[in-house]
C-alpha cells in the first residue's frame, strides 16, 4: 500500500506537518528521508508548530539532537553527520526514542539500526521547483494507524493532493 | 573517626542520593534524597548534592569519599552520573568507588529472605536482569551483568524451583510477563535509592571488592555492545560457535 501526498510548496509541506502533529502521540517516531532541499525540515517546522513549540526550528545538522519543549516534547534528530551505527549509542538515540516525546529523525534511513520496530517513514521527493511528493511508509501497527490518520487530516488542507 | 560518604546514581529516571557516615566497613545513612527526574538529571544532580550537604550542615570539604552507581541504565543517565562523580572526585581530591545500579536496588530488599530477581529497563525491548540470594540481611549476587529479551529471562526464572520476588524499573513495561513468574514487589520499591547505594558499597567494603578508589580507573557499566562491536566480535570469533553464543553482552566493566 502506497500513500502519497503532493504538496504545492514549502507552505503546504508545513501545513501537512501541522496536520500530522494533531494526530501524534508521545512515543511516536518519524523517520524522514529525502534529498537536501526536499523539505524535511519544513515538515518538522509544521509539526513543531502543531505541537505547540514556540522556539524556532532549524535543521540539527551540527547539533545532531535538538530538544524542543511543547505540548509533547519534540526530539529533532539529524543523522547526516554520523559515520557509523555505533554512534547511535553515543547520542543515546534509543533512549531518546523512548523518552516520552515525538522523535523526528532526518536522514532516518542512514542506518538500518535506526528504525525502531514501529514507526512512520516519510519520504519526500522533489518533483519540481516547489512541488514535492510525500510518500508514507508505515511500519508496525502504530505507524500504520498514524499514516491513515494523517492522510485523513490532510484532506481539508488546500494545496495538498492525496493519492492512495 | 568516622568518614563522610556521598553516594549518587542517575543511571535510571530516578535520581538517588545519600550522605552516609562510615566506620570501618559499617556505613550508616545520614540523609537521603530519591526522586524521579526523567531526562533532567544533568540539571538537578549537583544542586541536589549542594542541598544535601547544606541540610547536613556540611560542605564538600567534609567528604572523605564518593560512591557512584555505574549502571546499567540509560546511556545518557549512566554518563551523567559517572562523569559528575569523576569530576567531583578529581576536583576535591577524593577517592571514588562504584557500585552496580542493580545491586543498589537489590540492597533495598535486604530484609527479604530468599531469591530476588531485578529487571532494569534496557530499552529497545530488552531488560538488564540480575538474580540475588538474600539471607540474614546479606544480598548475594548470582548472575553477571547482561542484557536480554524479557521473554527469555521470564522463562529462565519460571524454571527456578523456588519462590521469587521481583523488582526493578523494567516492570513498568513488563509487569504482566514477570507477574506470572514470581511475586512483584510494590511499584514504589522498583527504583534505586541512595540508601541502597550505601548498602551495596558497604558490602563491597566487607568483601574487599570496593576497588582502588582511583577516579580515573572507574568504568561505567553499559552492558550492551554496540551493533558494530557485536559484528566485530562475530567476525573475531569465527564460525566455530553457534550464533547464540557469539554476540552476547560483555562483562561491561
Amino acid at each position: 500500500m502506497t500513500l502519497t501526498v503532493r504538496t504545492a510548496g514549502e507552505e503546504a509541506t508545513r501545513a501537512a506537518g501541522y496536520a500530522l502533529a494533531e494526530v501524534l502521540r508521545a512515543g511516536d517516531t518519524l523517520l524522514l528521508f529525502g534529498d537536501l532541499g526536499a523539505g524535511k525540515t519544513a515538515l518538522v517546522k509544521g509539526i513543531a508548530r502543531g505541537l505547540g513549540v514556540s522556539e524556532p526550528i532549524t535543521s540539527p545538522t551540527f547539533n545532531i539532537l535538538l530538544v524542543h519543549p511543547g505540548r509533547i516534547p519534540l526530539y529533532h534528530i539529524d543523522l547526516y553527520r554520523l559515520d557509523q551505527a555505533s554512534q547511535l549509542e553515543d547520542i543515546d538515540y534509543f533512549g531518546t526514542l523512548e523518552a516520552g516525546g515525538v522523535t523526528a529523525v532526518e536522514w532516518g534511513d542512514r542506518f538500518a539500526q535506526a528504525a525502531p520496530p514501529d514507526h512512520l517513514g516519510v519520504s519526500i521527493a522533489i518533483l519540481g521547483d516547489t512541488i514535492r511528493e510525500i510518500t508514507l511508509v508505515p511500519v508496525g501497527p502504530r505507524g500504520t494507524a498514524l499514516a491513515g490518520q494523517w492522510l485523513e487530516a490532510c484532506r481539508s488542507i488546500p494545496g495538498l493532493e492525496i493519492a492512495r | 573517626m568516622s568518614r563522610l560518604v556521598l553516594a549518587f546514581d542517575t543511571a535510571t529516571e530516578q535520581v538517588a542520593l545519600a550522605l552516609g557516615s562510615r566506620d570501618g566497613d559499617r556505613v550508616t545513612t545520614l540523609l537521603g534524597r530519591d526522586f524521579p527526574a526523567p531526562r533532567a538529571a544533568l540539571g538537578v544532580l549537583l544542586p541536589t548534592v549542594g542541598e544535601l550537604l547544606a541540610n547536613a550542615g556540611m560542605t564538600i570539604s567534609a567528604l572523605t569519599e564518593i560512591v557512584v552507581g555505574r549502571g546499567p541504565g540509560s546511556f545518557t543517565g549512566v554518563r551523567i552520573g559517572v562523569a559528575t562523580a569523576k569530576g567531583l572526585a578529581h576536583g576535591a581530591g577524593l577517592p571514588l568507588y562504584g557500585v552496580s545500579t542493580l545491586d543498589a536496588l537489590a540492597w533495598r530488599f535486604r530484609d527479604h529472605d530468599g531469591l530476588l530477581g531485578v529487571v532494569g529497563d534496557a530499552m529497545r525491548g530488552e531488560v538488564y536482569p540480575a538474580l540475588y540470594r538474600i539471607a540474614c540481611g546479606y544480598v548475594e549476587r548470582l548472575t553477571p551483568e547482561a542484557v536480554a529479551p524479557p521473554e527469555r529471562i521470564a522463562q529462565e526464572w519460571a524454571a527456578l524451583d523456588e519462590p521469587l520476588l521481583i523488582a526493578g524499573n523494567g516492570l513498568v513495561k513488563y509487569a504482566d510477563r514477570f507477574g506470572e513468574v514470581g511475586r512483584l514487589a510494590p511499584p514504589e520499591s522498583w527504583s534505586v535509592t541512595g540508601e541502597g547505594l550505601l548498602a551495596a558499597y558497604a558490602a563491597h567494603l566487607v568483601s574487599g571488592h570496593a576497588g582502588s578508589g582511583d577516579p580515573g580507573a572507574l568504568l561505567p557499566i553499559y552492558t550492551r555492545l554496540s551493533d558494530a562491536e557485536e559484528n566485530e566480535r562475530t567476525r573475531a570469533v569465527g564460525s566455530d560457535l553457534p550464533d547464540s553464543g557469539v554476540a552476547g553482552p560483555g562483562g561491561g566493566s
